[in-house]
């Protein structure tokens, strides 16, 4: 069971939750995705899991500045989370701005060198050098 | 005797002729290739030329047997050489764009995998 500020709420069924979102999200229904990660973040206020699932969701709208708010507020919640970081420069490089961007997966791979998300920021980094023109 | 000697010299004139055969058979023209020879002579000269620009011509003049017409259509190959090489070029070009088409593609698709697999690396250390 995990402790948010006020329910207790059982682990499996938040993950069940997540992923029932991510799959609403993958199905383009914004709104039901949306409203799931928002009774995730209900449930879990401290944690940064519900504003990155947000966030993405707001990206694929095409709502950057929402996004990026998510981000930012994910980031205050937990500094050393990898994922934040690779998914800001995501939004980053979105609105053309590949030098943040960059600056935000070098961020990430610093605080997870390994592991999924450290293949998300070097794909992302890829990305930005093919977007960037060499100088 | 007259008959004889017209015989006797008829004979001889046969035997010249045997002797001349071999000789005659040196001048005669060399044989000619057949049409069917001689037209994929040119239909291999260009081909060729599609492929190798330059060796179609020689192709053709070796299929055709070296005739007028093969030639005629290697060199019509030859001519079309530029054409050959624009088209290739194009081709090129169009492969070139292929490649980087897939690429891209394939960014795309690791760049998905890798959002899925890391917010579900995310989701998974929830504890």
């Amino acid at each position: 069971m995990l402790k948010g500020k006020e329910v207790q709420v059982p682990v499996k069924e938040v993950k069940l939750m997540l992923e029932a979102g991510c799959v609403y999200r993958y199905a383009r229904r914004f709104r039901e995705a949306r409203d799931i990660f928002q009774g995730v973040r209900a449930l879990l206020p401290a944690r940064e899991v519900a504003d990155l699932a947000l966030a993405g969701v707001s990206m694929d709208e095409g709502k950057l500045d929402e996004a990026e708010a998510h981000c930012q507020h994910a980031l205050e919640l937990n500094r050393a989370s990898a994922a934040a970081y690779a998914q800001l420069a995501e939004i980053q490089l979105l609105q053309n701005n590949s030098a943040r961007a960059r600056q935000s997966l070098q961020k990430s791979m610093e605080v997870s060198p390994n592991g999924p998300t450290a293949a998300l920021s070097r794909t992302l980094l890829r990305l930005t050098s093919m977007i960037t023109p060499k100088s | 005797m007259s008959e004889a000697l017209t015989s006797n010299g008829g004979i001889n004139q046969e035997l010249n002729q045997i002797e001349k055969q071999p000789q005659l058979q040196q001048f005669q023209p060399p044989h000619q290739p057949g049409t069917f020879r001689r037209i994929l002579g040119g239909i291999a000269g260009m081909a060729g030329n599609m492929f190798a620009p330059g060796l179609g011509g020689a192709l053709g003049n070796l299929i055709g047997g070296g005739s007028s017409f093969a030639a005629g259509l290697g060199a019509s190959g030859s001519a079309a050489n530029a054409a050959n090489l624009a088209a290739a070029n194009q081709l090129l070009a169009v492969a070139q764009q292929s490649n980087q088409d897939e690429e891209m593609t394939e960014l795309a698709s690791n760049l998905e995998k890798s959002k899925h697999e890391t917010f579900m690396a995310v989701i998974q250390n929830i504890t």
